[in-house]
């Protein structure tokens, strides 16, 4: 049941071709725009609240002076960010874990990030101590002054990382290429409409089988910028409010640099 | 001594044990973060035996047959590729460095002396907007500007009389890297050009004062004050675009290319990628990749104690 398509697709070499019954999910979603939709927005709310806890979470863990082992685990995070293991051991790394052509794909290997954390940990350090030390005093432990009065704190920082991670995992299409190719049910808007732009046989089976009444009619040109829309109004209907967060967080890294 | 020693002595055990139980909780929560990091960063380094064995996929790594070397030597000395290879992937970074950096720079003081708070604002907030649209969109706008079957400037172009037929842009080998460092610049500048603002912010105010008390005009300002003001973040800029100078990215690369230009836009990220996952190539795009993942780490370094002797900035 591969497609000549699917078969000339990064990945397939490495694949069990186990996919029979997704093979045909996938007739049904590659016809449909609707499903591309809801895998972007899922894996963009999902992956970017994911992605701003666990940051949260190691940033105020590492902003306490007297941690155990401290110097150690910022050690094992700053390299990472000057060094990678290069892209097809992460591939093989993937494959071993079982998180090709699997949804948390987009959210796993993208929970956490170095620059993120340490963005986080340095507005964490700004903060008057006063306020977490008489939490402390009162008695709270560690996980309810997190949450209860460092996270508050931390608003403004929280809702830069968010928006840069939720514009990141929106606009990214590479990961679907590269690690959900073969699995159609997972292809993103993006991945949809680099399909397009690149083979002109996505667009026509879209245009021709008619996974709606109203795709069926149109040309492939006009569904193409339909996808485009798609992708480009939130941003543009969301950026008028964000732009402060998204200036501010550039601001915060380059202080930090 | 030893009284001093016995007043102070506790069991390093029970201390070590005490710290651990007050920070418990800390330490919970913190363990699978460090897990994560190592599984997602480290483990992958432990792939790179892949390099040096013939390795074939579904097997254990180590019992694949050990070939040295062999990768890296084909990889430099007989693929052919390697020279052009390296030329596209350090001749493109170096025009996207050199444009977006002295665009961002200049684009910079220029809203810096911009006295039209709401103009201001409106032109930065457009700069900005294309670092938010992704490689996909851009790879449309671009097609939609550039190409031959009703592209916009080929409509002006042949408005205006310049030439007889729709010029082939996306098509021609020699315009690959302009286009592509156009479209790298465009989207990458206005991310820049926040950056040098918060650096001009930064300025103290007094040199203005001090320089006007003096007789300096406004370019004398710029050029012994701002200029100056903005070369801590100029260097820290550069510094982390030189150690990812071989970091090219996929995206646009893979976007803009086609059979006719992809000569000139083959960069080591796409080489990896097409050779290790789309023809199976895994050991030898394995040694392609580490061959970038230390070459990037000996140029940051060397950057770094440059950058540090000259102008005394630092990454690490």
């Amino acid at each position: 049941m591969n497609d000549p398509i699917d078969s000339a697709r990064g990945g397939i070499y490495l694949l069990p071709r186990i996919w029979s019954i997704e093979s045909f999910r996938h007739v049904f979603s590659n016809n449909d725009i609707l499903r591309p939709v809801f895998i972007s927005v899922s894996r963009t709310v999902i992956g970017s609240l994911t992605h701003i806890c666990a940051c949260f979470v190691a940033a105020f863990c590492l902003s306490k002076k007297d941690l155990f082992m401290r110097k150690t685990f910022m050690m094992i995070i700053v390299f990472t960010m000057y060094f990678s293991g290069g892209i097809i051991p992460f591939y093989i790394l993937l494959m071993w874990l079982g998180l090709l052509n699997n949804f948390l794909v987009y959210i796993i290997p993208t929970m956490l990030s170095a620059f993120n954390i340490i963005l986080i940990k340095t507005y964490i350090e700004q903060l008057p101590d006063s306020v977490i030390e008489a939490a402390e005093i009162d008695g709270a432990n560690d996980f309810v002054v997190m949450s209860k009065i460092a996270a508050p704190l931390c608003k403004p920082i929280i809702a830069t990382v968010i928006l840069y991670n939720a514009v990141w995992q929106w606009g990214s299409w590479f990961d679907n290429y590269l690690y959900a190719g073969a699995n159609r049910s997972l292809t993103t808007l993006q991945y949809l409409l680099v399909r397009m732009l690149r083979e002109s046989d996505a667009i026509r089976q879209i245009a021709q089988a008619g996974g709606s009444v109203s795709a069926a009619r149109m040309s492939p040109e006009s569904i193409r910028m339909s996808v485009a829309m798609i992708i480009i109004i939130p941003i543009f209907l969301l950026y008028p409010f964000m732009q402060k967060y998204f200036v501010k967080g550039i601001m915060l890294g380059a202080v930090k640099g | 001594m030893s009284s001093a020693k016995t007043a102070t002595y506790s069991p390093p055990k029970n201390k070590f044990a005490v710290r651990i139980k007050k920070q418990k909780l800390l330490l919970i929560m913190i363990l699978p973060i460090m897990i994560w990091f190592i599984v997602f960063h480290y483990v992958p380094i432990y792939g790179w035996i892949m390099a040096f064995t013939n390795y074939i996929p579904g097997k254990p790594l180590l019992s694949a047959d050990f070939v040295g070397l062999q990768h890296f030597e084909f990889f430099i000395f007989k693929s052919g590729d390697f020279r052009n290879i390296l030329v596209n992937s350090v001749g493109l970074i170096f025009l996207n460095i050199f444009f977006s950096q002295t665009l961002a720079i200049a684009f910079a003081v220029f809203l810096n002396e911009m006295r039209v708070t709401r103009l201001k604002r409106l032109v930065q907030s457009a700069s900005f907007i294309p670092y938010l649209v992704s490689w996909a969109i851009a790879a449309n706008v671009m097609f939609a500007i550039l190409s031959s079957d009703g592209g916009m400037l080929n409509d002006l172009l042949m408005r205006f009389g310049l030439v007889e037929r729709p010029v082939q842009f996306m098509m021609r080998a020699e315009y690959a890297w302009t286009i592509m460092t156009i479209a790298n610049v465009w989207k990458i500048f206005g991310f820049n050009a926040v950056i040098y603002l918060a650096a001009i912010a930064g300025i103290d105010g007094e040199l203005y004062d001090a320089a006007a008390v003096d007789g300096a005009g406004r370019f004398k300002k710029i050029w012994h004050i701002v200029l100056p003001g903005m070369i801590p973040t100029i260097a820290v800029l550069l510094l982390i675009n030189f150690g990812a100078l071989l970091n090219t990215g996929f995206d646009q690369y893979f976007l803009i290319s086609n059979p006719l230009t992809f000569s000139r836009l083959d960069v080591i990220d796409t080489y990896t990628v097409r050779f290790g996952l789309e023809r199976g190539l895994l050991s030898y795009s394995t040694a392609v990749g580490i061959f970038k993942s230390v070459v990037s780490l000996i140029l940051l370094t060397v950057a770094n104690q440059f950058m540090k002797r000259t102008t005394g900035n630092k990454l690490f």
